[in-house]
Parts: C-alpha cells; structure tokens; sequence
C-alpha cells in the first residue's frame, strides 16, 4: 500500500469501496444446488426482508445484499466467511430468520475512476488544471519540508516565473479542487553555458507546486491503467516508485491524462532540443520513442516517466513535458536535470 | 497630524528611494535564480559518464546494445575492449553489460571528440527549424535534427564554419517537438 501524506488534517485514507444493495453484483457468488423451495418468500417478501438487513451494512466487511428469487434467501456478501456468526446474529435482531438468509464470501467492489476524475489522496498522472489548460500531475514530492507535487514548467501562466498559479485536480476553478500553487519555477536563462545564441535554455522544463492545505498526497505512487498503450484511462491500480534513477536505453514508461500508461523506447538521451513555437532550448533531455503507438497528446505535459523494474514497483526517470505531432514520441527532463533546478526532492 | 522628530524626506525622494529598493531586490532575487540554473551546468550527465569511460579506455566512441542483445563497443583499438568493460561497470554499475556479453566495432570517433563536435554544434539551434542536437553515442557520430530537407544546406555551412568534420554529423529530418499541455 502506498504511504499517504495529509496536510494539517491528519485522518484516514478513505477506502474506495462501494458496497451494493439491491440487485447486487453478478459475479463471485457461491454456486448453490439449493433451488426454491415452496416454503421459501416470494420477491416482494425478499425485498422487504432485504431492505430489513440493510442496518448489516455497519458490520466491517459487508460487501452486498441481494434479494435473490432464484434461491429463495436473501444473499449477504463478505469479504471473509469469519464474520458469519456476527451477520446471523444481527439479523436475528434485525427480525430475519437464519434460513432466509444466505452468506457468500465476494471480492470488494471499488469505485471505477479514471485519470479525469476527482481522486484522492492525489497521485502521480492524474489531470490537473491551471487557468485555460489541464496537464498532467507529475510526481508528489516533498521540498524543503513542504508537500506538494511537481508538473511541467510550461503547465503554469508564466513559464519560468513563480507567479502562484493555482492547480486544480480534475478540473474545476473551485476551492474544493484546489490542491496547490506553484512556488518554484526557475527562470529561463539567457547565454548559459551550452545556450544557444538568442534562445534562453533550462535543463528541466518542471516546476514546483506547493500542496493546498488539507489536500492528500500519495508519495510514491503513480495511477496505473489498465495496460500500457492500450488509451484506457481507468485507473486499475497504483506503481509504487522505489527508486529514482536514469535510463540510457530500453524501455520506459509514462501515464498522463490524455493517452494514459505509454510505453516506447529511449532513442536519445542527453539531447539539446529546440521547442517548437519558442525560443526555447531544454538542454540535455531524453527522447522516447514507439513506432506502433499513440503514447503522447496534448494533456500528458507534466506525466511521470519511469522504468519497471518488477510488478508494480518502478523506478521515478523524470517528467514529460513535449512531443511530436503524431504522438509517437516523447521527450522528458531526467530527474537529475529537475532537483538541479528545483533542489532535492524527496519522492518517495 | 503631529510631526514626528525625523526630518520629513520630500515625497518624490522617498519613491525614489523604495522604487530603487525594490529593483535592486528584484534583480537579486534574479541573479540568485540566474546561478541556480547556471548552476545546472555542473551535474553529470549521461555524456559526462560516457567520457569517464573514454579516461579509462582510450579510443572509446560510444556503445548500444544491438539486435542480438550484445553491448557493442566503439573503440578505436579493439584490444581496449577488456578496460572498456571493465570501465563501463566502473562508470555505469555491474548491470551495465547484458547477458549477451560485449564485443568491440570500429568506432572512427572518440567520446571526446564527439563531445567536443557537439558542443560546438549546439549553436545550430539557432537557426530556424533545427529541433535537436544529439552526441548520439548509438551511431559514433554527433546527430543534427531538423524539420525538414531544405534546412540542411544552412546546418551544413554552420558547421563547417565551426570547423566540425562533415563526416561526423548526420543530419536527419524529424517532427517539431511541441509542449503538450492542452486547452
């Protein structure tokens, strides 16, 4: 599980579980050779018994209640057969008989979200939004002891200029969605070492957002879809990142809010590159690449790239921040290159 | 309103006063941001580690792992392919050599030439439609993009005006990098 950080207001992770009542789930039921009897309620009986046994929903691992016609009983999901003793014991007081009742061991039910929508505690590649643009949240992170996440430069008003903007996740300009303000965001600067004549360049086009108060962050962790360069958007689970470091060949990763979990190869590594439409030049970036896929749209600026390293744990590469017009290439700022400009960050 | 015992400063001299207080905050403030990213110079990149490599294996060009999953090895002289090994997990750790082992191809440029080549070569961004400038370490050569073919005759004599051998560049076309954050 991940580690959940929490500003002011400490308090519990809420569990995303939703329990279901009536015409409860098909699946994982305990197939039953026991058919309807005669004796056995009719539906309007069953529904009244069922809505009595709603109260069972206080009972920790109640998963649903269905008035099943086919059985004759009113099913009760848990998540483990131990609490059957605690389930027949409120219904006896609820007024519903042993018999009528039948206890079924089910998965839990979570809640089907996606990149798009209202999740917390915040975590890495879910949608963000400033003033006119939504970008992607790129990694949580703690600097200088403040909580809060780092995105691309670009997705704040004022490129390379701390200017407070404001971030939203998913999307409405409303104090219920803020989650932070941008408090660092270096400069672009002119005639550095390596900077081209008349262009100003920077080594990382990332910036860094201070976390709104009472806002969740989950350090560590990056929404996972559910498959890599498949364009779902539904978040399925999480990566946990166990580490930080580079990767000069093979295959990486990204999840953003547009195109979800891409994944392609690095083509280039420590790349002088010119943005397109500016005078722009981010020194030393990296270049991803899949012929076959869509991994980059406009929306996945700010995604966290990383490498798998086994199951769910990955290790953090950087942020993503540009792309070719037909998506099928990516360029992101190694991490090296952003706790240059932004200090050390703690991401983990 | 009673006066206190300082001598009131004439109104147009105070502004001036905050008004230069403030510029000078303000270009400080500038200035410290300024050496922060100048600052950025210093980190080690991946070519950085590539030229270790090159201290410890004279004649080191570059390296890629190819399409039977060897690590193959620029080198000017095979004969430094046991110190480029031994460099290249000094450098970049024990994981660095596949499975497959490494072996030497002949390499015509060395790690510090190239990036020597590539340094100099940065100035093409300024031109118009130039989109990368790669040591790319792949290929022993330094890589130019650009978007299309009718840029190339002005990258050319750019580069010949910095004095980099034609022969050491490739000069590709690809897309325009674009950011991608969306409306």
């Amino acid at each position: 599980m991940f580690r959940t950080v929490r500003k002011l207001h400490l308090g519990l992770l809420a569990v995303a579980v939703l329990a279901f009542t009536a015409g409860g789930p098909s699946g994982d039921r305990v197939v039953s050779a026991q058919g309807r009897s005669d004796s056995a309620p009719g539906r309007a009986d069953l529904e009244a018994l069922n809505q009595r046994l709603l109260p069972v929903f206080e009972l920790a691992g109640v998963v649903f209640t269905d008035a099943d016609e086919t059985r004759g009983r009113v099913v009760v999901g848990v998540l483990d057969n131990g609490i059957d003793g605690l389930i027949r014991a409120a219904a006896a007081r609820l007024g519903v008989s042993a018999q009528d009742i039948e206890i079924v061991e089910t998965e839990p039910i979570f809640q089907v979200a996606t990149l798009r929508e209202s999740v917390r505690p915040v975590q890495a590649g879910y949608q963000i939004r400033f003033s006119q643009y939504v970008c992607s949240l790129g990694f949580n992170a703690i600097r200088n002891g403040v909580l809060g996440f780092v995105t691309a430069s670009h997705c704040s008003t004022q490129q390379g200029s701390v200017d407070g903007t404001q971030y939203y996740q998913p999307l409405n300009q409303v104090s219920g969605e803020l989650i932070g303000s941008e408090t660092v965001d270096p400069p672009y600067v002119r005639n550095g070492k390596g900077c081209p004549k008349g262009r100003v360049c920077r080594y990382s086009d990332s910036n860094f957002v201070a976390g709104a108060d009472g806002v969740g962050f989950a350090l560590g962790t990056i929404a996972r879809t559910t498959g890599p360069n498949n364009g779902s958007l539904e978040i399925a689970g999480t990566f946990n990142i166990t580490g930080e470091g580079v990767a000069n060949s093979g295959q990486v990763n990204k999840v953003g809010r547009t195109t979800g979990w891409g994944q392609g190869n690095v083509i280039r590594t420590c790349t002088n590159t010119g943005v397109s439409g500016s005078n722009i030049v981010l020194l030393c970036q990296m270049w991803v690449e899949n012929k076959n896929a869509v991994i980059v749209q406009g929306g996945d600026s700010g995604s966290p790239v990383f490498r798998i390293d086994g199951g769910n744990n990955v290790t953090l590469l950087g942020n993503l921040w540009g792309g070719n017009g037909s998506g099928t290439q990516f360029i992101y700022s190694p991490l090296s290159g952003i706790e240059q400009e932004l200090g050390a960050l703690q991401t983990q | 309103m009673k006066p206190s015992g300082r001598i009131a400063a004439p109104p147009l001299v105070v502004t001036c006063l905050v008004l230069a207080t403030g510029a000078a905050l303000f270009l400080y403030e500038a200035h410290l941001a300024a050496r922060q990213t100048q600052n950025a110079t210093k980190m080690e990149t991946h070519d950085d580690l590539l030229l270790r490599v090159e201290r410890a294996a004279p004649g080191f060009g570059g390296m890629y792992v190819d399409k039977d999953g060897r690590l193959a090895v620029y080198l000017k002289d095979p004969a430094q392919l046991p110190a480029a090994r031994a460099a290249i997990e000094t450098v970049f750790g024990q994981g660095a050599i596949p499975a497959g082992g490494a072996h030497a191809v002949a390499g015509q440029y060395t790690m510090s030439q190239l990036a020597a080549w590539t340094r100099r070569a940065g100035r093409v961004l300024e031109l118009p439609a130039v989109v990368f400038v790669d040591l790319d370490e792949a290929r022993n050569r330094v890589a130019v993009g650009v978007e299309d073919d009718s840029r190339t005759p002005s990258v050319q004599k750019m580069l010949a005006s910095l004095d980099i051998p034609r022969a050491a560049v490739v000069i590709e076309t690809t897309e325009p990098i674009k950011p991608v954050a969306r409306p």
